[in-house]
């Protein structure tokens, strides 16, 4: 088998080799998702550099590679470079060398004690952040970078129409809408060819109102019969209100990422539904003195429970061939300790996975939410991870499809429905 | 005599020797990068393989089976041939119109021929990005310009909404690439005799009449390459529609070329098929050779000297 995945892999080989970077017996080679220009690496670097420097003997290495740094990774490990520390989105991690069984289990290093003083070194993580972290009950991924999925909007716009507090139902988030929209406004900023964000509004819809398991169970069903729940259908229809009664501006449709967005950082739209990014993002167009504020998703009917989270992490794995376990795990102690954490997410302006850490200001309503959280659900509730290929392929299709109005909420479902079945035929 | 000849024959030998010396490094390279990955990728295109690790599971041909019955292979097929057909009729059209004009003899015609070749040497993602914004529902170029010239209702058109988005980034593809075609398309005429159309235009041969009869026929060969080269952009057409997709590519803008990237190599979601990526690449591959090989065959002319 090794003969025939190195004649497979001939063609990736030398674009391996060409990456490979040298490295000494004990050194840590860590590759990472961030590009060298974001505040993110420039601080991950400043804080190897201090580690260096009170680990005179270990060396790390680092490569930005940007977003496709697993897909990077993939090819120099196939063609036999040395990679111990990698770190990516959690989900992507977990779709890729994680389900390939190519990392090592951390459940004895999260028993060892933590790096401040912690009993167990698991104890400093933010609620449930570890639980998304598991693949078949073992934790393969430690999480450094927290970003939960809601409701980020301009706290002040808000309050100069009228709304006082942030939405705790669905009713209560249309009527904000309708005084945002009559205080001359737009609700709701939505780009077109972002389905991945745009999906949030069906998983989040679909957990409150059948539950975190549903959309797994729906995806797995071979029939797709599930479906055909009549809430799916129901969901559909509550989404769209959002564009019957105005709340998205039409001109949404032909909005095409950042352009929705940036309408929220120049004062003319008032929420987005989106990571803890957005602030970040929109810092240089905002300004200091916007007043970010965020909610999480609301409950629909009475139903689900608002502390029930879906994130975005950013997390290591470690590899199994790594011949410097102890210290990259050492490392990467160092890395969740609260100074760094704290240094990280002040500096680079990133909400930090170390409970004891303060966010920036823009995402202290983020924080309360990640703080309170009850359950943490992984991307579309696990779905990204486990079939990715669904997702991108159907589910996200034809949900953002129905999202914009190109499919009524019957065809929405009927399509789903049927496409499942396609799906798992031709498995 | 008989040592001339050997002389020759001895000459003739080291000549060979030395074009094979010369052409080695570059077939070297030909094969190493270029045929060995295509075995490979047709190879791997018979495993079910993530390419982490080395657990590759025979499948035979049902990753090809699979591409027969999967709606988003043909919806990329469909949206490539209509870039290699409905794009390839206007930057053909365009650039043959313009090879008309300025090789009519106006004035400025390096000028023009710089301005159009531009597009080309900008990078891709700066021209994505330059035609996103014109395209911008609010504030975008297109629509203010419409606005501003009186036609209200069609500066309210959502050219990026998933309807018509396809068919927005084919005009930018179009204006990119008409630029590079005009340019081999003035190369060939620059080297028609001058007098052959000083004759003609004796006859009384207007504009249109030599550029059919005499500009079109004698660099019938350069636009023979010039379909071939932009059969093999059309077909493995990847980085503008990536560019224009920025944070997702929208299904609507999938080319197989897209589709072979988000399956093997996972964009958003983590989708390491890598087996049924390379099966779209040997589809791919063949279809490139056919229409390749179908063009020279449709378009073979006798060849004119001058």
């Amino acid at each position: 088998m090794r003969r025939k995945a190195n004649l497979a892999s001939a063609g990736l080989i030398l674009s391996a080799l060409a990456a490979a970077a040298p490295a000494s017996a004990g050194d840590i080679v860590y590759w990472s998702m961030w590009n060298d220009q974001e505040p993110s690496a420039k601080q991950i670097t400043a804080l190897a550099q201090q580690y260096m420097a009170a680990h005179p003997d270990t060396k790390i290495h680092i490569t930005f590679n940007g977003r496709q740094n697993q897909v990077k990774a993939r090819t120099a490990l196939t063609g036999g470079t040395t990679i111990d520390l990698i770190d990516g989105e959690l989900d992507n991690l977990a779709g890729g060398l994680v389900a390939a069984g190519q990392t090592e289990p951390f459940d004895a290093l999260l028993a060892s004690a933590g790096p401040d003083g912690e009993t167990k070194f698991a104890d400093l993580f933010l609620p449930s952040a570890l639980d998304v972290a598991k693949h078949n009950g073992v934790v393969y991924q430690i999480p450094y970078d927290y970003n939960p999925y809601a409701f980020y909007y301009n706290r002040k716009m808000w309050s100069d129409a009228g709304v006082k507090e942030p939405p705790k139902t669905w009713d209560e988030l249309l009527a904000a809408l309708e005084k945002v929209k009559a205080a001359g406004h737009n609700g709701l900023a939505v780009e077109s060819d972002a389905g991945v964000y745009n999906i949030k509004y069906l998983t989040y819809m679909l957990e409150r109102t059948l539950g975190p398991d549903f959309l797994m169970k729906a995806v797995e069903d071979k029939t797709g019969e599930t479906w055909k729940n009549p809430a799916v259908l129901a969901a559909m229809k509550n989404l769209r209100v959002l564009w019957d009664k105005g709340y998205v501006p039409a001109e949404s449709k032909g909005y095409q990422w950042p352009a929705a967005q940036q309408t929220v950082a120049l004062g003319d739209t008032s929420a987005e539904l989106v990571g803890s990014w957005l602030p970040i993002e929109l810092a240089d167009t905002a300004g200091p003195d916007f007043q970010w504020g965020t909610f999480p998703f609301p409950i629909v009917a009475g139903k689900g429970d608002p502390s029930h989270v879906e994130v975005l992490l950013v997390s290591y794995v470690l590899l199994k061939d790594s011949k410097v376990k102890p210290e990259a795990e050492d490392f990467i102690k160092f890395m969740l300790s609260k100074g760094s954490q704290q240094a990280y997410s002040a500096n680079a302006l990133r909400p930090a996975v170390n409970k004891s850490v303060v966010w920036p200001k823009p995402l202290s309503d983020a924080h309360a939410i990640a703080t309170g959280a009850t359950l943490v659900m992984a991307e579309d509730d696990g779905v990204k991870a486990k079939y990715p290929d669904y997702v991108s392929n159907i589910l996200e299709a034809v949900t953002n499809k129905a999202f914009l109005g190109d499919l009524t909420p019957e065809q929405f479902v009927d399509e789903l429905s049927s496409r499942t079945k396609t799906y798992w035929a031709s498995k | 005599m008989s040592g001339n000849l050997e002389e020759s024959g001895g000459s003739r030998k080291f000549s060979r020797l030395l074009i094979s010396g010369f052409l080695a490094p570059a077939t070297s390279i030909y094969l190493l990068f270029f045929l060995i990955p295509v075995f490979c990728t047709l190879y791997i295109s018979l495993f079910d393989w993530s390419g982490f690790g080395e657990a590759m599971k025979f499948v035979g041909v049902r990753n090809f089976v699979r591409l027969w019955a999967d709606p988003i292979f043909w919806l990329s097929l469909r949206n490539t041939f209509a870039i290699l057909v409905v794009g390839g009729a206007f930057v053909f059209g365009l650039a043959l119109l313009f090879t008309a004009l300025i090789d009519s003899g106006i004035w400025g015609k390096k000028l023009f021929r710089f301005l159009f070749f531009l597009p080309n040497i900008l990078a891709v993602v700066a021209v994505s990005a330059m035609w996103s914004y014109i395209y911008n529902p609010k504030g975008g170029l297109l629509n203010g310009a419409l606005k501003a010239l009186g036609f209200t209702n069609l500066s309210a058109f959502l050219w990026t909404s998933p309807q018509h988005i396809f068919w927005a980034m084919l005009v930018a593809i179009v204006w990119v690439n008409t630029g590079f075609f005009l340019i081999l398309l003035l190369a060939g005429a620059d080297k028609i005799p001058r007098d052959i159309y000083e004759a003609a235009e004796l006859d009384g041969a207007g504009t249109l009449k030599k550029f059919v009869f005499i500009t079109v026929p004698m660099i019938w060969d350069v636009m023979v390459i010039s379909f071939v080269i932009w059969i093999i952009m059309a077909m493995k057409m990847f980085e503008f529609p990536y560019a224009f997709g920025l944070i997702q590519i929208p299904q609507q803008l999938y080319t197989l070329g897209v589709y072979l990237f988000i399956m093997g190599f996972g964009h958003r979601e983590p989708i390491y098929q890598l087996g049924y990526a390379a099966a779209i690449g040997v589809v791919l591959l063949a279809l490139t050779f056919s229409l390749i090989f179908l063009a020279r065959r449709l378009l073979r002319r006798a060849t004119l000297e001058f």
